[in-house]
């Protein structure tokens, strides 16, 4: 009996421990079978009742809704210190401690619109990639990429619509508020890619080698960017690659200039997935049937090839490879400007081009814990540009790696920090030899090492203001000055659908390949891996910039003023050194309208750009040849229903940019005519058994008026030939078909 | 002795009875508290105000019992019901909530069919901001959560549902339209009478709309 007692007794004590109501945590403090009543109000900034807000106590179910008056009340057991909780979906949580009695006064409760999440600090990107920048860059998903008309299927065409880019008809690559295209970064990952156009024959525009429907994300930011970036004096474009596909799918796309296969696989858990696609183009029956000015003697052909790979590590790891590679290869008469005949006929001759370009980026990111993450990633690009005439070979080779690592993450509930380093093995190589197999010169750059370090601290003291200081460090073997410091900080304030933000940092950039083995020893014609680096530093721009932004529901204003101060740029005459100096200031405008008409969305942009500088072989200070002072773009497409296409169209006009005259009074005097171009596109899709097909119509130059982008004069000044747009209209005619997934959104992103 | 022996075995049985209860009751507590909102949230029909009081209650709960896959699966579901009911300035907002406790869900239950046929419900609810702009991306979004979803249950009609109804809204230019619904419907119809759900609380929404939509034939 006794040993039944003691049986009964243990497994009594046993049970109690695991009944949940007497030992359970975060349970307020009660004393049962008093009832209190928890009333009041909920209401805005304003003053304005919030109906329907959720009051309750934190951590029960002890609660109700406000009503259309704002008014709540509920009766509750719980007595003693405790927490309100107030949540309503258009607001920024409410929490107040209350101490529960018999008689509550009625509380009045203050609730504030939720911030705007464009300007979030910190946005851990699924990649990995913190985007730190705020509300000063574009953030845009690739639907986003309005690749509108005049876009030409790239990635920096779609761009060139936004303010703050210039547009340079006879140059495909990105120049951004006053800096020349140098100046503007893009990254894969966070991995450089050092080569991102295509290489061609001089004067004509060459696109950038990523299609946007490689990407998950795209971050262009136009200044003022975070101390995550770095090499860059303008603008860094931030690209994202895509995570694992959900299915396995082909693809098949023809255009009038080739044709594209691809196929994508994932494995049924969704761990492992690889992709490969392989494009050939050939651009001599296309040239032709637009009538291109270009004399080809052989039109360019392209070999293209992507891959990628994506592994999950565990829970919490992704490792991604991706691979690119090309071939291109283009010969044309060009125009010889050496001009024959005393100076007054202009002469073409044969000009060949041959590029080989590969890319290769491994990127592990880690998910330490709630608030950590980690990233290590891997970059490799190797460069050929083979470029030939009748006498003269030159083959300029160029090889990079980079290795990055990066911790971010937030420190405590208003603290975010992001820090990391990286190092550049760079080398650059360029042998020039006569056809007959003599060596003219070598020049090399064996050792262009560098090391970039940062640190970013987040800070929002109080709930609408963000503040953000970094501070990156870089250090260039080949450099003068080899250790550089450059603080960065941002501050931004945001009040309901607003945002206020002011930004000043430091920004530097190594001058490039060509510059840095000539300031070794520019006569020599030995390797000179140990130059005498003595001669040239890092070009620095200190940028300022004010910006605000509105975002309401569909539609978005932004304007954008700001000021760089360019110093250490380089000089090539009367000798090489960083002696050039400059600066740039303007305005920025952008609307962006997608509520307006039922199926239409439209924006327009508009820049205003004052800027001068002293570089190269500069003799004054002056406004580049690639600064426009007034560009505007006026963007609309509109689905039609009955019809099932999306019609898009594009205008764009810039105000004339200096050219070089030599018999101009002053130097880069003159001024190009104005700038108007007027670009159509159309796109349907149609899907048939098991296939998704999108059709693609587009026209660039709708209007066929000359456009000219340069002029070209003979040695005395008196013959004038135009550099221009290398047909009337363009055409793009493509039809694009997935088996096995619906990815028509790729082909409608890479609409011209 | 005998007696004394019986008692005593009935006592201890008890006593195990009674140490096993408290144990189950916590789920039962909030079971109990699920059951009537669940019945009301799937029997349809309600107002804005009505559905936006019954989406509050569900929060509270789901808040309170941060670990129970149910509570945090309907307090999604019922602010993405919300979402369908309001005005397009709202959507956004509405869906962000139902995201918060879809993503709680989903860390409960990872590999959960139902998980997938909701984030595509929510897609789904999403589109209609701007279904010109949004329909391609969030469609073809959709589309691949319903494919996982199918991939873990083949046999749940809610994914055959809310397929149907994405073809059923898709212009037939695109590909979609009355026509190429039907088969889905039939699917989901079929799925619906040959599956019952194991526990009262498991998801069994959709069924009438299946049948609303059916008629439309």
């Amino acid at each position: 009996m006794r040993n039944i007692l003691i049986t009964f007794l243990l497994v009594f004590i046993s049970g109690l421990a695991g009944y949940p109501p007497l030992f359970a945590q975060n349970q307020p403090v009660s004393r049962i079978h008093e009832v209190s009543r928890i009333h009041g109000q909920v209401q805005d900034r304003s003053g304005k009742a919030v109906s329907g807000a959720n009051v309750f106590i934190k951590g029960t179910v002890e609660g109700t809704s406000s009503d259309e008056n704002g008014h709540f009340s509920f009766e509750t057991s719980i007595q003693g210190d405790t927490v309100l909780l107030v949540r309503h979906i258009s607001m920024e949580d409410l929490e107040i401690g209350i101490v529960i009695s018999e008689s509550m006064p009625a509380l009045a409760l203050r609730m504030y619109d939720k911030t705007n999440l464009v300007g979030e600090v910190v946005v851990v990107a699924d990649q990995g990639l913190v985007l730190l920048d705020g509300s000063r860059a574009t953030t845009l998903r690739t639907m986003d990429v309005e690749t509108t008309a005049g876009g030409d299927g790239d990635v920096v065409g779609a761009l060139q619509t936004l303010p703050g880019v210039q547009q340079i008809g006879n140059n495909g690559a990105l120049f951004v508020r006053g800096g020349s295209s140098e100046e503007a970064k893009t990254l894969i990952d966070g991995l450089e890619i050092t080569h991102p156009y295509y290489s061609g024959i001089p004067d004509l525009a060459q696109k950038s080698r990523f299609s946007p429907h490689l990407f998950e994300g795209i971050t262009f930011n136009t200044g003022g960017y975070s101390a995550l970036y770095g090499d860059a004096l303008s603008s860094v474009l931030a690209l994202t690659s895509r995570d694992h596909p959900s299915n396995t799918s082909t693809v098949l796309a023809m255009m009038l200039y080739g044709l594209k296969v691809g196929h994508d696989y994932v494995n049924p858990q969704r761990r492992t997935s690889f992709g490969l696609d392989l494009g050939y183009s050939d651009f001599g029956p296309y040239f032709k049937w637009i009538g291109h000015r270009t004399n080809w003697l052989d039109a360019p052909i392209n070999k293209t090839a992507n891959a990628n790979f994506r592994q999950n590590i565990g829970d919490h790891g992704m490792l991604k490879w991706y691979g690119y590679g090309n071939l291109s290869d283009q010969k044309a008469l060009v125009p010889d400007y050496a001009w024959e005949a005393g100076g007054t006929v202009l002469t073409e001759s044969p000009l060949r081009v041959k590029n080989n370009n590969l890319v290769s980026l491994l990127t592990y990111t880690h998910r330490l814990n709630e608030h950590w993450r980690m990233y290590a990633g891997y970059g490799y690009n190797t460069n050929s540009d083979l470029t030939a005439n009748p006498s003269l070979q030159t083959d300029t080779r160029e090889q990079q790696h980079q290795l990055r690592l990066n911790l971010y993450g937030k420190t405590t509930e208003r603290t975010a920090i992001n820090m990391g380093s990286e190092v550049y093995f760079n080398s650059w190589d360029q042998q020039s030899e006569t056809n007959y197999g003599i060596e003219l010169f070598r020049r090399s750059l064996l050792k262009n090492n560098r090391w970039d370090t940062w640190v970013d601290f987040s800070y929002r003291p109080i709930r609408n203001l963000i503040a953000q200081v970094g501070l990156r460090t870089a250090w260039n073997e080949a450099l003068v000055e080899d250790f550089l410091l450059m603080p960065r900080l941002n501050l931004t304030y945001h009040a309901a659908q607003n945002s206020f933000s002011a930004s000043a940092g430091k920004y530097a950039q190594q001058p490039s390949s060509r510059y840095l083995y000539q300031a070794g020893n520019p006569q020599s014609s030995v390797v000179n891996p140990w130059a005498d680096f003595g001669k040239l530093e890092h070009a620095e721009v200190t940028h300022y910039l004010l910006n605000f932004q509105r975002k309401n529901f569909g539609r978005t204003l932004r304007v954008e003023a700001y000021y760089k101060d360019y110093k250490d740029l380089v000089q090539t005459t009367p000798q090489l050194v960083s002696g050039g100096s400059g600066f740039a200031r303007g305005l920025d405008f952008f609307w962006r309208d997608q509520v307006a008409a039922k199926g239409l969305d439209y924006w327009i942009s508009y820049s205003w750009l004052d800027t001068e500088r002293q570089y190269l072989d500069y003799p004054v200070q002056t406004r580049p040849t690639f600064a426009a002072p007034h560009t505007l773009h006026l963007v609309a497409k509109q689905f039609v229903e009955p019809l099932g296409i999306f019609v898009g169209g594009s205008y764009s006009m810039a105000t004339g940019r200096p050219y070089y005259n030599p018999s101009a009074p002053a130097f880069l005097s003159d001024r190009m005519p104005t700038f108007h171009q007027i670009n159509l596109n159309f796109a349907f899709l149609r899907k048939w058994g098991n296939t998704f097909n999108t059709f693609v119509f587009a026209v660039n130059n709708l209007t066929g008026r000359q456009q000219i982008f340069d002029y070209r004069f003979s040695p005395d000044g008196n013959i004038r030939t135009k550099v221009e747009l290398p047909y009337k209209r363009g055409f793009l005619v493509g039809w694009f078909i997935s088996i096995g997934k619906d990815r028509s959104d790729e082909i409608l992103n890479q609409l011209p | 002795m005998k007696k004394n022996q019986i008692f005593q075995i009935v006592l201890l049985i008890a006593c195990i009875g009674f140490v096993g209860t408290p144990k189950a009751s916590a789920q039962q507590v909030v079971s109990g508290m699920l059951i009537p909102k669940v019945e009301q949230l799937n029997k349809g029909g309600l107002n804005t105000q009505s559905l936006k009081q019954l989406a509050n209650e569900l929060e509270r709960i789901a808040l309170a019992h941060p670990q129970d896959w149910h509570a945090q699966y309907y307090a999604s579901l019922a602010y993405i019901e919300l979402a369908n009911l309001s005005a397009k300035r709202e959507i956004d907002n509405l869906c962000d909530r139902a995201d918060e406790y879809l993503k709680k869900a989903q860390l409960i239950r990872p590999n959960e069919s139902e998980n997938y046929v909701l984030k595509a419900y929510l897609l789904s609810a999403r589109i209609n901001v701007n279904a010109m702009f949004r329909g391609a991306s969030m469609g073809r979004e959709s589309k691949e959560q319903l494919d996982l979803a199918l991939r873990h249950n083949p046999n749940n009609p809610r994914a055959h549902y809310v397929r149907a109804m994405g073809i059923y809204y898709t212009p037939a230019a695109f590909g979609g339209g009355k026509k190429k619904a039907k088969a889905h419907l039939d699917a989901s119809l079929k799925a619906y009478r040959e599956n019952t759900p194991a526990n009262t609380l498991d998801p069994s929404w959709g069924r009438n709309e299946v049948e609303k939509l059916l008629v439309t034939y």
